[in-house]
């Protein structure tokens, strides 16, 4: 066995399957990044990688939240991207209905399953303020913030 | 119905995506035709004033004055990236034909570039461009 001492490869290797790792992916190149939705908005930055059985599944943010590798484009430079809008950025955005009457801010959003869909909003005026519950039916624009396509007594479901 | 301008000075304007451009701090009228043209919106600190028109205006909301499109002109300053995620710069001006965007001129460093609507894939928070933005 020949003994590596060129300075310039000083990285070793210790495996029968493996030649070189150059061109496979390194944890470090995913933590810290950036991570940006669909359209461009900033969704958090990448604290870990989840694995199961030895099967990388996908991405833990800041946050706290989850997000499955299907939904990140394969290919990145300084960030990454999704493919999709995530459901849960819809939290903490402004509500007006259709008569541009502010109802509050989405606190919670109620979903059936984990994938990126919802049933309903849960909005909230104040702190004080009872819980009002919008169904996606209603619900017109969720971009920047939620735009109704109804006005908000038509709609009100009190929790 | 009949409103003042206590209904509409310092309300919030929203565009057409919920995104809130300011508040509503004067309003225009033709003095001749004794009608309202517009409004003006304050965009807040270090950002120009903006003049929206009648024909853009959607509804004089209780809370919000809502616009039935997004005006071009919010898209300034506005990150740049590829699908990729890399950063290519922020957007200086907008071109334009009627409310139609033609091309963006973005600046990247020390460079200006100008790049096409159509390699725009989305536009929201951030501008992000198709994977072939810099073929002409």
């Amino acid at each position: 066995m020949k003994l590596s001492t060129d300075i310039k490869k000083p990285r070793r290797i210790l495996s029968t399957k493996v030649n070189d790792i150059e061109h496979m992916d390194f944890f470090s190149r995913y933590i810290g990044k950036k991570v940006f939705s669909q359209s461009g908005e900033k969704v958090g930055v990448v604290k870990d990688l989840i694995f199961e059985k030895g099967v990388h599944k996908g991405f833990l943010l800041t946050k706290n939240l989850f997000i499955d590798k299907e939904y990140f484009n394969k290919e990145f430079d300084e960030a990454m991207m999704l493919q999709i809008e995530p459901v849960t950025s819809i939290i903490g955005k402004l509500v007006f209905d259709v008569d541009g009457k502010k109802i509050g801010k989405v606190k919670d959003i109620e979903r059936t399953n984990h994938g990126n869909d919802y049933k309903a909003l849960l909005v909230k005026k104040t702190i004080f303020s009872k819980p009002k519950i919008i169904e996606k039916k209603n619900v017109d624009v969720t971009k920047k913030n939620v735009l109704l396509k109804v006005s908000v007594d038509q709609v009100i479901k009190k929790q | 119905m009949i409103i003042t301008s206590d209904d509409i000075l310092g309300k919030v304007a929203l565009d057409s995506e919920g995104g809130v451009l300011g508040t509503v701090v004067k309003l225009h009228i033709d003095k001749k035709q004794k009608q309202m043209t517009g409004i003006t919106v304050d965009q807040g600190f270090l950002k120009p004033d903006l003049f929206i028109g009648m024909n853009y205006i959607r509804t004089f909301g209780i809370d919000a004055i809502l616009l039935n499109d997004v005006p071009l002109d919010t898209l300034k300053g506005k990150k740049v990236l590829t699908t990729h995620g890399s950063l290519i710069g922020s957007v200086k001006n907008v071109l334009s034909k009627g409310n139609n965007i033609t091309k963006l001129v973005i600046t990247s460093g020390r460079e200006t570039l100008e790049v096409k609507a159509s390699f725009i894939k989305e536009a929201g928070q951030s501008i992000v461009l198709r994977k072939n933005w810099h073929k002409k």
